[in-house]
């Protein structure tokens, strides 16, 4: 089973099959809290929201529908959890504010606004929407500092069109992040 | 470890005579119960799983009389049963079955009776199909859930009617090790058509004709009631009581063997057809 | 769509999954980006993750999907305090949502009778009765539990479990009968009338169960009580209308207690029949 791909485990889980269920969840429960860690420092909240998402998989696989990567379905479900359990303990800690410390208060706050601002266009979204072209050049400068000429022989693409995408891939980063 | 017995047991339906005075202990290890279809196999199961009461006589498990409230109550308490048709519920999941027949089993705590659960599906071998409708399963399948449920709690008396029915070769031989596992100590009761089961598994076997206890003894002991009178030929001999065409292009024979015939050992399949064709023979042509 | 020729670096990684604050917004960002394309990066994740977190983790994740769908009856039997294994076993019951079906059916053709009829009052008091009864006999009948056979041979399988699931789902049907009897409007009948009526049928039903097969129980009572009522009220005196006739004054009332205490005591000596499949077979 583990040569199946993710839009197959998906259609397995949809006929109620525990065990791809418990496969996909090994190939991207890891990730998945890594990456709402960053969002969110309580360990309890993230795993609390990697739970859900993955109850929520197995009770709609069969909504999916077949299009895009079933990684970044998935994701927009964890991050959707996460919100959610975020603002469940919020009510909760409103409840109590009348006795709770001010600054219990504004931590938990504080992440909420980081999260919001994930969900309204930071860096991360922005480069998400990038098409893969763009992106890839954006990865190959940003992130391992290469010079556009190295970027160009990686991407066995002219120098030229590095320059070009480099200089899309930045316009639209700035309006994404205006 | 108590064993169970089966005391002047008598049962009819209508004009129909299902048992006939049974009397058999059984003792701790796998007993196969043998005969053929209207034998009352499955009456019997299901007296001593006390699903059904007997006309006359009684049984006596763990120390009590099943027909008392109390040892009625100890005796389900410590058993598990595996009825000829399950009749489960259709749209329960493999899972919800199990977990429901985990609650009438006294086990009301949900995380260990979930655990339970879990522990016997995989035992069978249907941990991915769990949560698939019992309706979604093939024949084989559902026939591991209905074996799952009787091994919940691991019970120390084991009643299984017909539990290889529907199951490919290859399942029935991990049946055969799940039940050296699993059972290990209990009282096994096994009732079954095939005598290869019985050769592979079962430490005693009874016979069962036509209500009554026609043999009770080792499968070897079964076998040895064949000596002397199963031959193989190239053809036919009017004189055989039994006979079928092997693998191997010759027929097999069980009966009086005609002088140089070629005698074969025989195995249990030989015995119990002989005990089979003995009481229909008697049934036809009774003595004067 | 996967960038199959570029991927993270083996120490970006590593400081993702051990220390995920600590790496810059950007690169972070953008390594986020390409895990949800590229399936060997995130495997390689896993390699620094210790596996006991992926084994807490499922068997939470586990705990949750296997229990089993609470049915609103059952969610209504638990909260008002039942155990959970109790209100399970009741709602769990087939029988239930095949008995009610047939309850809401026969309410409808009781309603429709009773508007056919001048003696409103009477149709219903003939028909309601029954309904009970038939909703007790089809849960006590063997196939109405979903375990089958095999349950048969439980410890809870018995008298216990049959008197709760009597009383719930004949407790369900005189509510609902009483529902349809403000909807039709029977205004003026006494309860008794009908209640009295509906508990010894649904007795009488269960003690013939110890005997006869469903069909011959139900059908005799449903035969012999239809037959009684007439047979009554013909004696009484055509121009009396069924509400007054013997059969629900206080005559009759006390003649379906006694049959209903008969009922009862069959019943209780008896017992043992509802302790193996033999009820209704």
């Amino acid at each position: 089973m583990g040569a199946l791909t993710d839009a197959q485990l998906l259609e397995a889980i949809a006929a109620s099959d525990r065990d791809a269920l418990r496969l996909l969840h090994d190939r991207h429960a890891s990730w998945l809290s890594l990456r709402l860690h960053r969002r969110c420092h309580d360990p309890e909240l993230v795993a609390e929201a990697v739970q859900d998402t993955f109850v929520a998989v197995w009770r709609s696989a069969g909504r999916w529908e077949g299009r895009g990567e079933p990684a970044a379905w998935i994701w927009g479900i964890a991050i959707r959890r996460l919100i959610g359990v975020i603002r469940a303990r919020n009510r909760w800690d409103r409840d109590r504010s009348f006795r709770a410390e001010p600054a219990g208060e504004m931590v938990v706050a504080a992440e909420d606004a980081v999260l919001l601002g994930v969900e309204h266009g930071d860096l991360a979204a922005a480069l998400g929407s990038l098409s893969p072209e763009l992106r890839a050049v954006v990865q190959a400068t940003v992130l391992d500092g290469l010079t556009t000429r190295e970027a160009a022989h990686l991407l066995r693409i002219p120098a030229g069109t590095v320059k070009t995408r480099m200089m899309r891939a930045r316009q639209q980063l700035r309006g994404a992040l205006a | 470890m108590t064993a169970v017995q089966v005391k002047g047991l008598a049962k009819r339906f209508g004009p129909v005579v299902a048992l006939d005075d049974v009397d058999i202990d059984f003792e701790p290890g796998i007993n196969g119960l043998l005969g053929p279809n209207g034998a009352g196999k499955t009456t019997l199961l299901r007296i001593v799983a006390t699903a059904m009461a007997p006309d006359r006589g009684r049984v006596e498990a763990f120390g009590a009389d099943v027909s008392t409230r109390e040892g009625r109550l100890a005796a389900r308490r410590n058993l598990g049963y595996l009825p000829q048709e399950p009749g489960f519920h259709r749209n329960f999941s493999a899972f919800d079955f199990v977990d429901y027949v985990a609650i009438l089993k006294e086990w009301g705590n949900r995380k260990n009776r979930h655990d339970e659960v879990r522990r016997v599906l995989s035992l069978v071998g249907l941990e991915r199909e769990m949560h698939k409708r019992i309706s979604q399963l093939s024949g084989g399948m559902r026939r591991r859930v209905a074996i799952a449920q009787a091994l919940i709690g691991n019970p120390q008396l084991l009643i299984l009617d017909e539990p290889t029915a529907g199951l490919d070769p290859e399942q029935r031989l991990r049946f055969r090790e799940l039940l050296g596992t699993a059972a290990a100590g209990s009282i096994v009761l096994l009732s079954t058509h095939q005598t290869d089961d019985v050769a592979a598994l079962c430490q005693r076997v009874v016979v069962l004709l036509d209500g009554r206890i026609t043999f009770s003894g080792t499968p070897s002991a079964l076998a040895e009631l064949a000596v002397g009178r199963v031959w193989t030929a190239a053809t036919r001999d009017p004189n055989a009581d039994l006979a079928w065409v092997t693998g191997e292009g010759r027929v097999r024979q069980i009966g009086s063997p005609p002088s140089g015939a070629e005698l074969v050992a025989p195995t249990v399949e030989d015995g119990y057809l002989l005990l089979a064709g003995r009481s229909a023979d008697a049934l036809a042509n009774p003595a004067p | 769509m996967t960038d199959t020729d570029w991927h993270a670096s083996d120490e970006l990684i590593a400081r993702f999954a051990t220390d995920p604050s600590n790496i810059d917004h950007a690169r972070a960002a953008s390594l986020e980006a390409h895990l949800v394309d590229c399936a060997r990066c995130r495997s390689q994740i896993n390699e620094h993750v210790d596996s006991s977190f992926l084994d807490d983790s499922w068997a939470r994740i586990a705990d949750e999907i296997d229990r089993p769908h609470e049915s609103p009856i059952e969610r209504l039997l638990r909260t008002s305090g039942m155990p959970a294994g109790w209100a399970r076993l009741i709602s769990a019951t087939p029988g239930l949502r095949g008995a009610g079906a047939i309850s809401v059916v026969a309410i409808l053709i009781v309603a429709v009778l009773s508007s056919l009829t001048t003696d409103t009052a009477g149709a219903f008091l003939i028909f309601a009765p029954l309904l009970p009864m038939a909703a007790v006999a089809a849960s006590f009948h063997p196939t109405a539990d979903p375990a089958g056979e095999a349950g048969v041979a439980t410890p809870l399988h018995g008298w216990a479990l049959a008197v709760r699931r009597t009383l719930v789902l004949g407790g369900g049907a005189l509510v609902l009968i009483g529902l349809a009897e403000l909807a039709v409007g029977a205004v003026g009948v006494p309860i008794a009338a009908w209640v009295l009526p509906s508990l010894a049928l649904a007795a009488g039903a269960l003690a013939l169960g110890t005997w006869l097969r469903i069909e011959a129980a139900v059908g005799s009572l449903v035969a012999g009580w239809v037959v009684l009522v007439c047979a009554v009220r013909w004696l009484d005196g055509t121009d009396v209308s069924f509400a007054d006739s013997t059969t629900f004054a206080l005559g009759g009332r006390l003649c379906t207690v006694a049959a209903l205490v008969l009922a009862v005591a069959v019943i209780v000596v008896r017992r043992d029949r509802f302790q193996t499949m033999e009820v209704f077979t």
